[in-house]
């Protein structure tokens, strides 16, 4: 993984003075709360519904095992003993002291951590496909150009204040691991006919009140142009995004109010003023920064384990996890190995500091120190031995952390929502638990197969609704928490916006209404093989709004 | 208008004469002018033995001042909030697409913690609407950070051996 060098050491350290400074005119009351907010921002520190909340950059999701125990130790020290895993790859503490923040960064930057553009009008944490570096179907290690990202864009002069959040996300396979389609920036690399590397450039994607699927640029961008074409890109966004309306204020506006085509030659006639120029990726930089990422030596090691292959079948256990929670990897006998942060009731993407370690120890055991956060708040270990998995997954079962869930319907996404979140309408983690309560049967979820269940909080859809299999958004009508049901959303290489079923359902109906709709499915499905979102993508909303509300 | 400018390190009083369109241009003198006046009769203030300066709202498009650079002593960015960050773009664009060599001046509700930001998008004076914001430049502070990871065109910077992006500023 990437390393600080003295300069980055030195950068983050002198983040952490000056906001020290700053924290300190604020107690003083020499700074006002509204001026000291944007610099609050720039440092990821939000004040929510009943608190501070601090939100840690963990940049492309990437982190090691002293990392890990640190954050724990945060957890313990200064928050009450737990922390949120974010749909950005990001950790979230959300009892923090404001007195006690810039200790916290000190702690942060000793290992290699910060809050750094977290928050605020600028481009946040730059996310990538939590299997990066791993998967078989790769082209490249897509969090090398996540990083050259993220230095570009760390505190840039131009890009801080501009007239709204900016996300970046970038997938190194066909396969689309990282929702690339529904971000502001949304990189997929490929290669050209000549095998070049680059990348296809998707723009204006986007959740939130307005929901839009990125429209693509660029079949195919070559790699030294990559930073070129953001400053384009960003520049055409900053000079010409809307600033009157905070909702009407993102990429994805100004691309559907001006039209792609008018954005396209906007964005290429800036790119030729830019190309060429410093900001041109020299090949010896790509490779300074790949060489951090270098995979570990893989051992040669049988296709199948049979040790392993023996151990599952004696555990059912095992073999669910297995059959779950491992990805294929391209070295033989590894896999990454996904740690659910969705246990049956608890909820989704939080861990306390005693798992936190856990994960920790488990990583500098068996995973080469390397863990990631994944987007749908899982843990990774990209790269694990086959032969190592029953002991791990005996490890984490004992902890909590052995749930054989991944993309199945308890494996949900959920916004912090009203229990936490200013901005909220509804609670979403209450309602998450219960659904993954009713479907707690782990036989019956495996039998339900992959199907992602999305919740909001309210429409700035933080929860992603808008592209869940199952979507669930929660508004207040007349004081009253409602949740509407949207079905057939996706932010894979197939992205689409789920589409809205009918009217809302009250807290103590929602969860039947989900059960409905899975129970259609299995009536109707082609197949076991047909997943949820295939069925539906054959028969549409149909069956599925006549289950739900009578076919009147 | 007299102006409070932050210049070289120092602050300086400045006198420039604001102008309506239909007034008779004063000679000899500093005349600043919107970009709408400028543009609607270019000529005449080009003509002027005055040094002429031209606002630029956010919404300006710093590209049509094109033509016109070679004559202008001063481009006037002005941010009326600090959160509409176009400006930075437009200095930016003045600075390394234009080429402009003249002064080019930040104005308004900008704030402390984005000076050297401006510095680097190539402002070179400062004429900020709040006296806390004029102190704090003559005092130095919020200047913690010198360190940058991303190049820029400002002359007070080095490279970092080994990195080609990295900056950092030589003149704090």
């Amino acid at each position: 993984m990437y390393r600080y060098d003295e300069f980055d050491q030195d950068f983050v350290e002198q983040r952490v003075e000056q906001f020290k400074n700053q924290v300190e005119r604020r107690l003083k009351g020499e700074l006002s709360e509204d001026e000291f907010k944007p610099l609050r921002l720039m440092n990821g520190l939000y004040l929510q519904l009943h608190a501070y909340m601090l939100r840690v950059a963990i940049p492309y999701g990437t982190l090691n095992g002293k990392q890990m125990r640190k954050l724990a130790e945060i957890a313990r020290s200064y928050d009450r003993g737990y922390a949120h895993f974010t749909t950005r790859q990001n950790i979230q503490f959300n009892w923090p002291k404001l007195s006690d923040t810039p200790k916290i960064l000190e702690e942060l930057a000793s290992v290699e951590m910060h809050a750094i553009q977290t928050s605020g009008n600028c481009i946040r944490n730059v996310t990538a496909d939590h299997f990066a570096g791993a998967a078989e179907d790769e082209y490249a290690d897509p969090r090398v150009y996540a990083e050259i990202l993220r230095q570009w864009s760390s505190l840039h002069p131009e890009f801080t204040f501009l007239p709204r959040k900016f996300k970046i996300a970038i997938t190194g396979a066909d396969h689309d691991r990282a929702a690339v389609q529904v971000h502001d920036i949304g990189l997929q690399l490929n290669q050209n006919e000549d095998g070049e590397r680059g990348f296809r450039v998707f723009v204006g994607g986007g959740l939130g009140r307005t929901p839009m699927i990125g429209r693509k640029l660029r079949e195919f961008l070559p790699e030294q142009d990559l930073l070129s074409y953001c400053e384009a890109i960003l520049r055409v966004y900053n000079l010409h995004g809307r600033r009157d309306n905070k909702y009407k204020a993102r990429i994805k506006i100004l691309v559907h109010e001006s039209g792609e085509d008018t954005i396209r030659n906007e964005v290429e006639a800036e790119f030729l003023k830019v190309k060429n120029g410093f900001l041109n990726l020299p090949l010896e930089e790509i490779e300074r920064i790949n060489a951090y990422f270098a995979p570990p030596v893989f051992e040669d090691l049988p296709e199948t384990e049979s040790a392993f292959e023996a151990a599952k079948a004696e555990s059912r256990e095992l073999a669910n996890f297995a059959k779950r929670n491992l990805n294929p990897h391209k070295a033989k006998g590894y896999t990454s190995l996904t740690i659910s942060l969705k246990p049956i009731g608890g909820a989704p993407g939080d861990a306390t500091a005693e798992q936190m370690e856990v994960i920790a120890d488990l990583a500098e055991r068996f995973a080469y120190d390397e863990i990631r956060v994944s987007h749908e708040q899982n843990i990774v270990f990209p790269h694990v031995e086959l032969r190592d998995v029953p002991l791990i997954f005996k490890i984490l079962a004992a902890n909590g952390l052995g749930e054989a869930n991944a993309g199945l319907i308890s494996d949900s996404i959920a916004c912090p929502g009203l229990d936490y979140c200013a901005l909220a309408n509804a609670r979403s983690i209450p309602v998450a638990q219960e659904i993954s309560e009713r479907f707690a049967s782990l036989e019956r979820q495996h039998d339900i197969g992959d199907l992602k269940l999305k919740i909001s909080g309210c429409i700035n859809a933080c929860g992603h609704h808008h592209v869940g299999h199952i979507g669930i958004l929660g508004v207040d009508r007349k004081g009253e928490e409602l949740y509407q049901i949207t079905i057939g959303g996706s932010a894979d290489e197939n992205t689409s916006i789920g589409k809205i079923l009918g009217r809302g359902f009250p807290a103590d109906k929602v969860v039947d209404a989900v059960e409905t709709l899975v129970d259609t499915y299995l009536d109707i499905r082609a197949n076991k093989a047909e997943a949820f979102i295939d069925t539906y993508r054959r028969v549409g909303d149909a069956p599925f709004k006549e289950a739900l509300y009578g076919s009147g | 208008m007299a102006s409070t400018v932050f210049k070289n390190g120092q602050v300086t009083e400045e006198e420039w004469v604001t102008v309506s369109p239909d007034e008779p241009l004063p000679a000899g003198k500093a005349i600043v002018v919107s970009f709408t006046d400028f543009l609607a009769d270019a000529k005449r203030f080009l003509e002027s033995s005055s040094k002429i300066g031209v606002a630029l709202a956010p919404a300006d498009d710093a590209k049509e001042l094109e033509p016109y650079l070679n004559g202008l002593s001063l481009v006037a960015v002005d941010f009326p909030q600090f959160t509409d960050g176009r400006g930075f773009s437009s200095a930016r664009v003045l600075r390394e697409q234009l080429g402009f060599e003249g002064e080019i001046r930040a104005t308004g509700a900008f704030i402390l913690d984005q000076v050297s930001m401006l510095k680097r998008c190539g402002v070179d004076s400062f004429a900020p609407s709040n006296e806390v914001v004029l102190r704090g430049l003559l005092e130095g502070s919020g200047m913690e950070v010198t360190l940058y990871s991303q190049p820029s065109i400002s002359p007070s910077e080095q490279a970092v051996k080994g990195r080609p992006w990295l900056r950092r500023e030589t003149a704090a």
